[in-house]
């Protein structure tokens, strides 16, 4: 990660360049699995803000006659209920296209929040360095000591349930790494000549940071938040699962998965499909993350 | 020089490690709920000053500060307190239930690295041949995966429809093993109780794989990258022109580099594989740590909470020195 | 470029999150000229479903009525801190009286009354009837308070489950009992094999000191090991074990004879002077290991026991309890003198009862491993047969996830399943190697309402006319859930059948709510 930073890119001509879409889009042509990973994102996020029109019936309709119907392909399923039903006959293909809503949107923003929190306190620590540097850098090896669900535990059971609070509760750890990667950044940069220079023209430090710094990072930054919000909607199921989620007003994936444990002998389709969408849309947005920084930086790839 | 290094690290992390305990301690009083109300339960004629009494028997009712006072001087002796929910002193409470966490821990990791690292080494030297795609493409469903899913397919396929693994445990019941280590595999060879073996190795594969497979992904993907860029080195480059045997280059001259990452990577899962445990030993019902972190939290049980992060703490820094040490082996030139 | 590309992607990303992030909020209830009635129902996880059914019943009547899950403890905070509406709870009762159910849930300030319901005149009625030394008037005053209970409509009545095992085929004489115990001692194999494994539901059984939990899966293995004086059939009848017979000279003295020729696994005799210090142990503030046994407040209103005779034991109480004797099946005897010598510690570890099983291997997170005691003294005459138990060997198993406890029922690692999730039993009974056992549970659940929030008593039968019960139970229970009319269980002592539940009636609900003033459709 280091060696990004000493290599600041060069300025992209950008008027000589008439057409950056063709050249993304035939980037991205050459790198298949990143199409696939994109596409596969656009379609969740169809699927998302569209979920009232594509669900077939609303999520927590109830439909108590028509409990445990198997999917349509499975002996004893019928067209009306394409994925069958749950415990209270509740459609399963309406309760996951909703599903992906909490999935989309805890997962983006708990990892925006943690970016936002990251990066500033990163550049902050990593510009003045001194007492604030140590300070956070402790509470930040702190939080890596104790175990990830552990903490969103903790942070569940004292704040409650709620969408929000579940953002917050995966946020208290996720900031880390960006905090770690910008500080870092901004410590290796801080001393190169450029930096000097612009301070001598009396320009304030904050201001520098944005200018020169920032942009040699967004790559790398881009490529974690993309990654970090895929292992976010995993977190997210695995509290929900615990039963520590989100309010079913919301249905989520993870709650859905724990909802069926109990009937996995007689009706296996009610934990395993919640799964497959995750699967899917996490397996997207891996596919999308891994392209975009093998694009980036050919040197990062080859490092992993 | 190395010793006196790694009794330096140790003694850096010991203020992390107090700072952890402190915060935990006064998280745990910060959770809604009454220790005392909750282990009464819900049910049957409690009545309020029978509450009152054991509250205050256990020093709940005492000031935070004095609790704590008290905590810190029964930690300096060794004692942890006592669980209210287990009616057990914390500490034989976790040594009962730590080497049941370590062995799943290590079994998973043992089966992220067997497999993990040839597929790895084996995807980088044939890059681009059939069985590197296929096994990068597991290894992105590796990672792509919750683990509580996957362990739930495990049960769904192998044990209620095939019948060919236990669904839970760590041991068939009928039979009898004595215990040295707590960690049942090694117990069994060191007894030489061959049944014991059998039935303790088919109640640890499921939840061993379930814990392992994100870490097996992401082991197989860094040692094919490293090892991809080792290989393109001019060291590597000579060592073949010299005439070496192909096997020889890569075992001799890539492979030491090409594990440094893949070390790396593996200490810093290290916390998330200890971690994880907590969801897999709720699924296996793998009488662990994990789990009964899980259940002390749900049951507010503060001293077995506060002992419990101790122990993850000093896992956790441990296998990060432990990483170090490695590390130092493989690489020389990096001193601790 | 690239830059470009990846700024707009995250743009589109945000703008997606925002629009699906605010999608899920739901618009709020338009007010004009009357108020419509909102309702948050809060629950734990396991009753979601329950909750998101009745909130679609109380929907149709008007009530804008919305379900939020919570973590228990987090939950029972907040209701105890008066600022919740209405809460889908259960309390469990052991001893087959209103003395542990409605009396600490409805009577006012007691620790479980989580609806703050107060009503003086019912007050009296349960403090008659639960510590009354007649009968009869103890029955004609828990009726009494039912009515009152009914008009009141403190909570949304709810109801109460059956237990339902599973059993292997080839298992004979077993009985689910209503108190949830195990009794092995009756049970055989019809196969002639001496080895049953049972299923708990637990994850870890605390302790295996008969005085130190709080846990009725722990009283389950332990009751195998140990017997108490008094012990229960199935179906709930207070039954003589090691004592022979009793007498009760007046409401607050008790006085049992003992068999003789009882022994304990360790071939010491048991004596009164055990009896005595079973309960002096439990009694005393400092009896385990110098803190007080968490289960005093099973003994009632007990203050002394002394030994009369070398065959008779006396209980002196400080106020008439008739529910001493159902109390007294939940405190087994133990052994003075070993205990004594071996310590709280080492007996918890190595426990010695005069039970028909005597332990061979403990480890309380995952199996407990028993096996017969050859010389049991036969156990009660009222629960045939009496002599040595017929199994060797019997293991207890924690297995907390119901699909693994099914899992092991069909692969035949155990033989009795508890608690089986009703949702499987249908797939069980078509299974020929396992057959179902249901028996009457007594844990009532219900929908608290906050009394202090929701006063109008008008709004509070009108919720009880709302929800379709009958519907809703059928649908997710199938035929094992019962309604109850109040808080009285049919299995306690004083229940008033006459009184039936609240019919499913959206008109009446309505014209209820409607003259509470609130708008309904």
């Amino acid at each position: 990660m280091q060696e990004l930073s000493t290599a600041p890119l060069p300025a992209p001509p950008r008027a000589a360049n008439a057409s950056p879409w063709k050249k993304t889009v035939q980037e991205l042509a050459a790198h298949p699995s990143g199409l696939i990973g994109a596409i596969i994102i656009l379609l969740y996020l169809v699927v998302a803000v569209a979920a009232p029109l594509l669900a077939p019936y609303s999520p927590t309709e109830m439909d108590l006659r028509a409990r445990f119907l198997p999917p349509a392909w499975a002996a004893g399923g019928s067209l009306q209920h394409l994925l069958g039903t749950d415990q209270l006959g509740q459609d399963l293909l309406s309760r996951i296209i909703y599903g992906s809503r909490v999935s989309i949107s805890v997962g983006l923003f708990s990892v925006l929040i943690s970016l936002l929190v990251g990066s500033v306190l990163g550049s902050i620590a990593g510009y003045y360095q001194g007492w604030f540097d140590r300070i956070v850098s402790r509470v930040a090896d702190l939080l890596m000591a104790v175990p990830y669900l552990l903490f969103a535990i903790f942070a569940m059971a004292i704040l409650g349930p709620g969408v929000l609070n579940l953002i917050i509760a995966l946020s208290i750890k996720a900031w880390i790494e960006f905090y770690r990667l910008l500080r870092g950044e901004i410590i290796s940069e801080k001393t190169k000549e450029y930096v000097e220079a612009a301070r001598m023209l009396g320009r304030p430090g904050p201001v520098i940071i944005v200018a020169e710094v920032l942009p040699n990072v967004i790559h790398s930054l881009v490529v974690l938040v993309t990654l970090r919000i895929g292992y976010m909607i995993i977190m997210e199921a695995s509290l929900s699962f615990l039963g520590l989620g989100v309010p079913p007003e919301v249905p989520a994936w993870g709650s859905m998965i724990a909802a069926g444990r109990d009937t996995l002998i007689n009706a296996w389709w009610i934990s395993t499909l919640p799964g497959l969408a995750i699967l899917f849309l996490v397996l997207g947005i891996n596919l999308l993350g891994e392209t975009l920084r093998d694009i980036t930086d050919p040197r990062l790839q080859a490092r992993e | 020089m190395k010793t006196i290094k790694v009794v330096q690290r140790l003694i850096e992390s010991i203020p992390l490690f107090i700072l952890t305990i402190i915060a935990v301690f006064f998280l745990v009083r910060f959770m809604p709920g009454d220790p005392v109300d909750i282990m009464m339960g819900s049910g049957g004629n409690v009545t309020q000053e029978q509450i009152e009494q054991m509250r205050s028997q256990l020093g709940l009712d005492k000031p935070i500060a004095i609790q704590f006072a008290d905590f810190v001087r029964g930690a300096a002796q060794g004692d942890l307190g006592y669980s209210i929910t287990q009616s057990k002193k914390v500490t034989d409470l976790l040594v009962e239930t730590f080497p049941a966490t370590i062995e799943l821990a290590l079994a998973a990791l043992l089966f992220a690295l067997l497999i993990g690292l040839p597929v790895g080494i084996y995807s980088a030297v044939k890059q681009n041949s059939w069985v590197d795609r296929l096994s990068m493409g597991f290894s992105f469903l590796g990672i792509s995966m919750p683990a509580f899913w996957l362990g739930i397919l495990g049960i769904l396929i192998f044990s209620v429809s095939l019948h060919w693994l236990p669904t839970s445990g760590r041991l068939d019941p009928t039979l009898e093993l004595r215990q040295i280590t707590g960690l049942f595999l090694l117990d069994s060879i060191l007894t030489g109780n061959w049944a014991a073996l059998h039935s303790a190795f088919t109640h640890l594969v499921l939840p061993a794989v379930t814990l392992g497979a994100e870490l097996l992904a992401i082991v197989a993907r860094i040692s094919r990258s490293s090892m991809v860029e080792v290989l393109r080195h001019d060291y590597v480059q000579l060592a073949r022109s010299k005439g070496l045997k192909e096997t020889a280059v890569i075992f001799k001259h890539a492979l030491p580099n090409a594990l440094i990452p893949t070390v790396t990577v593996v200490g810093l899962q290290m916390g998330v594989l200890l971690g994880g445990n907590m969801i897999v030993e709720t699924v296996f019902g793998w009488p662990g740590l994990g789990r009964l972190v899980v259940q002390s939290i749900l049951n507010r049980d503060y001293a077995v909470i506060q002992g419990a992060v101790m122990l993850y703490g000093i896992t956790f820094i441990l296998a990060n020195l432990l990483v170090d040490i490695v590390y130092t082996y493989l690489n020389p030139k990096i001193s601790l | 470029m690239l830059k470009r590309l990846l700024l707009l992607g995250l743009a589109l990303f945000l703008t997606a999150g925002l629009l699906t992030g605010c999608g899920g909020s739901k618009p709020t209830a338009e007010k004009q000229g009357e108020k419509t009635l909102s309702l948050v129902l809060d629950g734990v996880a396991s009753r979601q479903h329950e909750l998101e059914a009745v909130a679609q019943y109380l929907k149709k009547v008007g009530v804008d009525a919305q379900v939020r899950v919570w973590e228990k403890n987090a939950l029972l905070n907040e209701i105890k801190a008066g600022n919740r509406q209405a809460y889908a709870q259960d309390w469990g009762s052991a001893i087959f009286d209103p003395f542990d159910l409605a009396v600490p849930k409805l009577k006012t300030n007691e620790r479980g009354n989580y609806s703050f319901y107060s009503n003086a005149k019912f007050d009296e009625l349960l403090e008659k009837g639960a510590f009354g030394d007649n009968d009869q008037e103890r029955e004609k005053a828990y009726k009494e308070a039912q009515q009152i209970l009914y008009q009141d409509a403190p909570w949304i009545f709810g109801y109460y489950l059956d237990i339902i095992h599973g059993v292997a085929a080839n298992v004979q004489g077993y009985k689910p009992a209503m108190d949830n115990r195990i009794n092995l001692h009756d049970v055989s194999l019809s196969d002639g094999k001496d080895t049953l494994a049972v299923g708990l539901n637990i994850d870890r059984i605390p302790s295996l000191d008969p005085a130190n939990h709080r846990e009725r899966e722990a009283e389950t293995v332990i009751r195998n090991m140990f017997d108490g004086l008094v012990t229960r059939t199935p179906d709930g009848k207070v039954v003589p074990e090691i004592a022979e017979s009793w007498k009760r000279p007046s409401p607050t003295v008790y006085e049992f004879t003992i068999r003789p020729g009882i022994k304990f696994h360790n071939g010491d005799p048991l004596r009164i002077e055990d009896i005595v210090f079973t309960f002096e142990r439990i009694l005393s503030p400092t009896g385990i290991n110098g803190k007080q046994s968490p289960r005093v407040g099973l003994l009632g209103p007990l203050k002394k026991v002394e030994k009369v005779d070398n065959r008779t034991v006396r209980f002196t109480l400080d106020k008439p309890c008739p529910q001493f004797l159902q109390l007294l099946v939940h405190t087994q005897i133990v052994p003075e003198k070993y205990l004594k010598a071996v310590g709280d510690q080492k007996f918890a570890e190595k426990p010695v009862g005069c039970g028909p099983f005597k332990l061979v291997e403990a480890k309380l997170d995952s199996q407990i491993v028993l096996e017969r005691f050859d010389g049991y003294y036969g156990g009660s005459p009222d629960l045939p047969p009496v002599g040595p138990a017929k199994l060797k060997k019997v293991v207890f198993k924690m297995l907390p996830e119901p699909s693994t406890r099914v899992a092991a029922l069909k692969a035949g690692e155990i033989q009795i399943a508890e608690d089986i999730p009703v949702d499987v039993t249908k797939d069980l009974q078509n299974d020929p190697k396992v057959k179902i056992v249901t028996t009457q549970g007594t844990r009532c659940y219900m929908i608290e309402l906050n009394n202090k929030k929701i006063t109008d008593p008008k709004v509070r039968q009108a919720l009880n006319y709302a929800v379709n019960w009958d519907e809703l139970l059928g649908a997710i229970y199938g035929s094992h859930a019962h309604r109850l009319s109040t808080a009285f269980l049919p299995s306690g002592f004083g229940f008033d059948d006459s009184i039936k539940p609240y019919p499913y009636n959206p008109e009446k609900a309505k014209q209820l709510l409607k003259e509470a003033g609130y708008k309904t459709p």
